[in-house]
């Protein structure tokens, strides 16, 4: 079983929280979209990973603006690591694939400057290796420039046809300079970028003037207007013929450097590789490091024991959406062990948000990042699972019938040190028998290593032998007493203001009421209906 | 000299346009480049994706057509560049992808041809641009393609230069029609209400009309309503709308729809800019005939027309008349035939002595 399946991933709003982690190079994404959890047999290496991104948070707040530098150079950064593998069996690169690889000896050359500067070089695993004499090799006669050229320097061969060509190219524009010249004094204007100069029929002395000038050639001719092209036939010819061949000479020299070049980065490429791993962790940990810097996550603590214990905790989701509508958050602080925790309380009392900020915060330790709580302490779990009523699981099924399946993948696996959140199990059925239903499942899985938190409103399961019970606050009624709401004033804003999500532990039974009327009557269920529901809950309570 | 002319208003970047294929886009663009080596202006070329008439008809290769010379910064697809066997220093490469490769700048050090395929998008070209100024070019030429997509460059570039051929008709009538039309959408002229133009801007993905009203009301409407069955829009909002704003494209439908939810009375309507105005040369008319303004937020500059008098089947027709009758249309802009090395002369009105 994995660690963490999809489903449950999104549900607990992990998801959603790894996204906002945003390396700023493909590389840094690469490792963020192939990261795995770390698992109970890692620890050491979770340990790690803990102390490296709680170093790069402390460096990041103490100096804020220090990581701009590095960040512009990590966003330049490519995946090149096709090219070197080409490099490595053996091709030749072109041009532009050799620019490729100067540019990342630059870049990391640039990274490690910053990193020594700042002082933040131990963040990195091992110290980065920049490759100096591959970079020297890129930039020979190239004056320390980041852009790249085959330069003179390379070749004498290819120093020497360049010098040629040039000569060349430059007589053949002196002659067509000369012959620019007389189209001028001839037609007042110069030869096209065709070598081409095209007048009216009926200018008559441009005409005759043109036509005295030597090499050029009427090509065209229609009632309105006649082209003429310059056509070297003597030097200009020559010129062009030998220019075409110290062109040939000059690109097989450019191949034969581009070749021993592409061998000197074939030579380099395993060096070459782990450049681009490094810079690509370094880009993942500042992004981590920015995430957490900004949430105030704290690194967690591993246990000895099988245990989980939260202090403080919260879920990065829901605290924004209670922030942005002006309420206060209430954090979550509480102690698991291996077996049964059975969570009770009012509906609305945050039973669903207690699952899934469990479950978040364990998910968000496993794949070492720190976490949002004042403390956290755990023995990583083999896996986690969670249920939870917005669950979708296998399409078109009855959500009982969801919550059956989910119970039949994960009982097998209670045996193993895993962590299984379950909301409402077996309520959408008759109480009777869905009560039924989810003692029968409790019993199974509360002498078993795994740790079950499961949340409900019957009151038999936190009755079970071994079973722990939590229970929330519900609504405070003596602040209610305080002050009096007119019902016309309740809403869901009020609603929230006066339920204390605070969880406590509590003795096996006492569930205390779950305000389901009293909730209903808040959010404006039509009176008559409300006035019905509270004469049957009067007869049942004296019935009873 | 026809870029001296352009360069006067102290434009950096020109974006080459065509009203067809074959009107003379490729002949404009390098008699640019060769008047800007002239001047010894740092010059960079690209192009807007990779023009349909750069492959030769015949084999369906690709024709090197534009002249490069050292010092020239070129940016195209990196296959291009590596098979057009120029010498170059390769001075960055923008990570913008064609099928072509990845769009490179580089420093040409040799004379020669060159294929240009730059970015496909005009965001692209407006990153690059950034990019380039980093390097020091004084002048950048953007050689925009034919088709609506690439007429995204000369909303990057600070001007434009409008390409006129008897390819796109060779009735001349015909011609002259479509080019007026051409320029009425083009040179449409900028919404000046700023405050609108900010409301406008920063209207909803899912909204397609915003209309103001003379009490300052808004009013919007979204997407589906406007596409919804006939006669059954939610478009009352428009009735007294003073300034309505058709989000993404302006076609006949749409405005159709705007027409037959708003009252008499004239309204002016705005287009995001001329390339989102898909308005046929009838709907113009019926807007002049309502008194409807048509403004954009965005409008283009135009600098100058130039006019090529080929034909791919028919041949040549006369220059001289045909500079003079597109010279006529486009007055004031400056009007060219480059080939020929003329610039259209209004006639000159009598001039009467003062008493």
């Amino acid at each position: 079983m994995h660690f963490l399946d999809a489903e449950t991933r999104r549900e607990l709003g992990f998801e959603a929280i790894w996204l906002r982690i945003r390396p700023v190079s493909p590389l840094g994404r690469a490792l963020q979209r192939e990261a795995q959890a770390f698992l109970p047999e890692q620890k050491a290496e979770l340990e790690d990973a803990w102390h490296r991104l709680e170093q790069a948070v402390h460096c990041l707040r103490r100096q804020p603006a220090a990581g701009e530098g590095l960040l512009h150079s990590l966003s330049q950064l490519k995946d090149i690591s096709g090219i070197i593998a080409r490099s490595a069996r053996g091709e030749t690169l072109d041009d532009v694939e050799l620019y490729e690889v100067k540019k990342l000896l630059h870049l990391a050359e640039e990274v490690q400057g910053e990193l020594h500067r700042l002082g933040w070089a131990p963040l990195l695993p091992v110290p980065l290796d920049v490759c100096t004499p591959c970079r020297e090799d890129l930039s020979v006669g190239q004056g320390g420039e980041l852009s790249f050229y085959l330069a003179d320097a390379y070749d004498e061969l290819l120093a020497a046809a360049r010098r040629r060509r040039r000569f060349l190219e430059e007589r053949l524009a002196e002659l067509r300079s000369r012959v620019d010249a007389q189209v001028w004094a001839a037609a007042g204007r110069g030869l096209s970028s065709e070598d081409e100069i095209t007048v009216s029929s009926r200018d008559q002395s441009a005409l005759a003037e043109l036509e005295k000038v030597p090499d050029l050639v009427r090509i065209q001719e229609t009632e309105g207007f006649v082209t003429f092209r310059w056509v070297d036939r003597g030097e200009g010819a020559q010129l062009r013929g030998e220019l075409a061949a110290v062109r040939s000479q000059e690109e097989e020299r450019k191949a034969a450097v581009r070749a021993e070049l592409s061998r000197v980065v074939g030579a380099h490429a395993p060096r070459l590789l782990r450049i681009l791993e490094i810079l690509g962790f370094l880009d993942f940990l500042l992004a981590k490091a920015r995430f957490c810097l900004e949430m105030q996550g704290v690194k967690p603590s591993l246990a000895g024991e099988e245990c989980l214990v939260i202090r403080g905790g919260r879920h990065l989701l829901v605290e924004e959406e209670v922030r942005q509508a002006g309420g206060v958050y209430c954090p979550l602080s509480l102690e698991l062990r291996p077996g049964v925790t059975v969570i009770t309380g009012p509906n609305m009392g945050g039973k669903t948000v207690t699952l899934k900020t469990i479950g978040l915060l364990v998910a968000m330790a496993q794949y070492g990042l720190l976490v949002p709580a004042q403390s956290m302490t755990f023995k990583p779990r083999r896996f986690l699972r969670a249920h939870l009523p917005s669950s979708q699981g296998m399409p078109g099924l009855s959500r009982f019938a969801r919550e059956v399946f989910f119970v039949r993948e994960v009982l097998p696996y209670s045996g193993e040190p895993g962590l299984i959140l379950l909301d409402e199990l077996a309520q959408s059925t008759s109480p009777g028998e869905g009560a039924a239903v989810a003692q029968a499942v409790v019993e199974r899985l509360r002498a078993a290593p795994a740790m079950t938190v499961l949340a409900t409103h019957y009151s038999c399961l936190t009755q079970i032998e071994g079973v722990v019970h939590y229970r929330v606050r519900g609504l405070d009624k003596e602040q209610l007493q305080k002050e009096v709401l007119p019902l016309s004033a309740w809403n869901l804003e009020a609603l929230q203001r006066f339920m204390d999500y605070t969880l406590e532990q509590a003795a096996p039974g006492d569930v205390g009421p779950s305000d389901a009327v009293f909730v209903a009557e808040a959010l404006g269920v039509e009176p008559g209906v409300i006035a019905r529901a509270k004469a049957l809950q009067r007869s049942e309570d004296g019935g009873q | 000299m026809f870029l001296a002319e352009i360069l006067e208003n102290h434009f950096h970047s020109v974006a080459i346009i065509g009203m067809a294929k074959n009107t003379g886009k490729t002949y404009t663009f390098n008699q640019l480049v060769l008047e800007g080596q002239k001047l010894g202006l740092k010059l960079a070329v690209t192009s807007i994706g990779l023009d349909g008439e750069e492959r030769d008809s015949l084999h369906g290769h690709l024709k090197p057509r534009i002249q490069v010379y050292p010092g020239l910064i070129a940016v195209t697809a990196k296959a291009l560049l590596v098979q057009s066997e120029l010498d170059y220093e390769v001075l960055g490469a923008t990570g913008v992808a064609t099928p072509l490769g990845e769009v490179v700048l580089a420093r040409v050090l040799s004379r020669g041809k060159l294929v240009l395929a730059g970015p496909g998008s005009g965001w692209e070209l407006a990153a690059l641009k950034e990019e380039l100024e980093a390097v020091g070019v004084d002048l950048l030429l953007v050689d925009g393609a034919v088709d609506r997509r690439s007429l995204s460059a000369p909303l990057v570039t600070d001007t434009a230069v409008l390409t006129v051929g008897v390819e796109a008709a060779w009735d001349r009538a015909q011609l002259l029609d479509k080019l007026r039309h051409w320029l009425a959408v083009l040179t449409l002229p900028a919404l000046e209400d700023a405050a609108a133009s900010r409301a406008f801007k920063h209207a909803a993905e899912h909204v397609k009309l915003v209309a103001l009203a003379a009490d300052g009301s808004v009013h919007h409407v979204e997407r589906s309503q406007v596409y919804a069955a006939e006669g059954s829009l939610a478009l009352g909002g428009l009735a007294n709308a003073e300034l309505i704003y058709a989000r993404g494209m302006l076609t006949d439908a749409v405005l159709t729809r705007i027409l037959s939810a708003v009252g008499p009375a004239s309204f002016t309507l705005v287009a995001s800019d001329p390339t989102a105005v898909f308005l046929s040369a009838g709907s113009l008319n019926l807007l002049a005939s309502r008194q409807v303004r048509l403004r954009v937020l965005q409008p283009l500059h135009l600098s100058a027309v130039t006019v090529n008098p080929f034909h791919s089947r028919y041949g040549y027709a006369e220059p001289a008349v045909l500079l003079d009758d597109v010279g006529r249309v486009v007055h004031p802009l400056p009007c060219f035939d480059l080939r020929l090395g003329v610039r259209y002369r209004p006639p000159k009105e009598e001039i009467h002595a003062l008493p």
